[in-house]
């Protein structure tokens, strides 16, 4: 009767695959922002988790890539895999000031029932990258339409009053007007375009 | 023989027990409307009901008497047998003195007594963004009434009450909630169910603001965008 992820993760089954993997990764974004840690790219597109991180510091470096082949082997293990590429830690408890980047991927990873359960129209996440300073871009695939629609998120100010905000991306994603929409070449051989947050840009 | 005999009479006299206490309880519009030719107690009536793990059945028929072995109030099975819609609480009786969205306007337990709260929140249609009671009521159409009983009453075991994230502090629960249709005379009309609508609570249990939690994210109807259908606030028994 009640709706189901698509592919559910497998110690939570009410939660999509990667939704531990983004909550870890914000522990980690939020541990060591101050390290010159950016998790510059999750991409979630072929169904494995391919993450990339720079530190910066060492501008135009293309960054490293890991295959996360556990989404959920915990934040420890993910740790020690970005560790390996460079310094990161994990944030000291469960709530340090909160920077943009690394509270929008712990709020997309705590509520992927806004991907599958909220909506009247199938929408998943296929990718979340960040530019590193002032914005984040959410791809999110219109299933049905077989389109993606990025939808740009500023990260300035983002914290504790949006809490919400998976809610309000996947939304937009299937709501945003079709002028709204600019061209964005494709993702996995999927039309794309951008999109800004209701009352933004 | 006679010992079936002897279950067959209890049986009976149980049955005309119940019907003479609501004929002795009834109010006297109900009592005047107790006959073949009144209006009212023989026309159909509509209304929703929570899910509360009682098993009320979805997929046969049951009398409207029954409802009062599902937590419904007699009174309400009474006014729905005269073919009158039932009081339903409407707003929150709770008041609150609005000031802040982090303010808490109601904290009560779930249903394995673990502390829920619900703060103000707020909801700017223009952004789409907002959390809490406000987002909850504006967006989507329910009430504190409806989130209580989505955690009091969610789906039985596990599956009511699912943990979204690999620390133990964000959870989903899930309820239904049944649309029924009723025909027939009085209390004994014969009803069924005909829609179910699921609803999903979200909750923040971690202490982030000085040690509370955040509470209720938000509660929506699955598959619905936006505002619920009234029947699902206007269930008769939250």
């Amino acid at each position: 009767m009640s709706r189901r992820p698509v592919r559910p993760a497998r110690t939570l089954p009410a939660a999509e695959w990667w939704a531990p993997l983004l909550v870890d990764l914000g522990a980690v974004q939020y541990g060591s922002t101050d390290l010159g840690l950016c998790v510059r790219d999750v991409d979630l597109t072929t169904g494995r988790a391919r993450v990339t991180v720079q530190w910066s510091g060492t501008p135009g470096t293309p960054g490293t890539e890991l295959l996360l082949a556990d989404p959920e082997a915990g934040r420890d293990v993910l740790l020690r895999e970005i560790a390996a590429a460079g310094p990161a830690r994990l944030a000291a408890d469960e709530f340090p000031p909160l920077t943009g980047h690394a509270w929008l991927l712990d709020e997309l990873g705590r509520r992927s029932d806004a991907w599958y359960a909220y909506l009247a129209e199938p929408v998943d996440l296929l990718r979340v990258v960040t530019d590193g300073h002032g914005t984040t871009d959410v791809a999110v695939q219109r299933t049905a339409r077989g389109d993606v629609v990025v939808v740009h998120v500023p990260l300035a100010g983002l914290g504790d009053d949006d809490v919400g905000l998976a809610y309000t991306i996947a939304e937009r994603a299937v709501t945003v007007p079709p002028h709204d929409l600019r061209p964005a070449g494709t993702v996995q051989g999927r039309p794309a375009f951008t999109a800004h947050l209701p009352g933004e840009g | 023989m006679r010992k079936v005999n002897a279950r067959r009479y209890a049986v009976a006299s149980a049955a005309l027990g119940l019907a003479a206490g609501l004929f002795a309880a009834a109010p006297a519009s109900a009592a005047a409307a107790a006959t073949p030719s009144a209006q009212g107690s023989s026309g159909d009536v509509e209304f929703s009901v929570f899910d509360n793990g009682s098993g009320i059945p979805r997929n046969s028929s049951f009398r409207l008497a029954d409802l009062g072995r599902h937590g419904v109030p007699e009174s309400a099975v009474k006014q729905l047998g005269a073919g009158k819609a039932p009081r339903t609480a409407g707003a929150d009786a709770e008041s609150h003195v609005m000031s802040g969205p982090d303010d808490l306007v109601g904290q009560w337990k779930d249903r394995d007594g673990w502390t829920v709260y619900l703060r103000r929140g707020y909801y700017d249609p223009a952004r789409d963004r907002g959390f809490g009671l406000t987002k909850i009521e504006q967006k989507h159409n329910l009430t504190m009434k409806a989130v209580r009983a989505t955690t009091q009453y969610p789906r039985p075991g596990a599956a009511g009450k699912q943990q979204m994230n690999g620390r133990p502090n964000t959870y989903n629960y899930f309820t239904d909630v049944l649309h029924v249709k009723c025909s027939g005379w009085w209390i004994f009309k014969t009803c069924r169910v005909d829609k179910v609508q699921a609803v999903r609570a979200g909750v923040d249990f971690g202490a982030q603001i000085p040690m509370l939690p955040k509470g209720v994210i938000t509660a929506y109807c699955e598959g619905v965008q936006g505002r619920c259908p009234d029947w699902v606030k206007n269930a008769i028994n939250i």
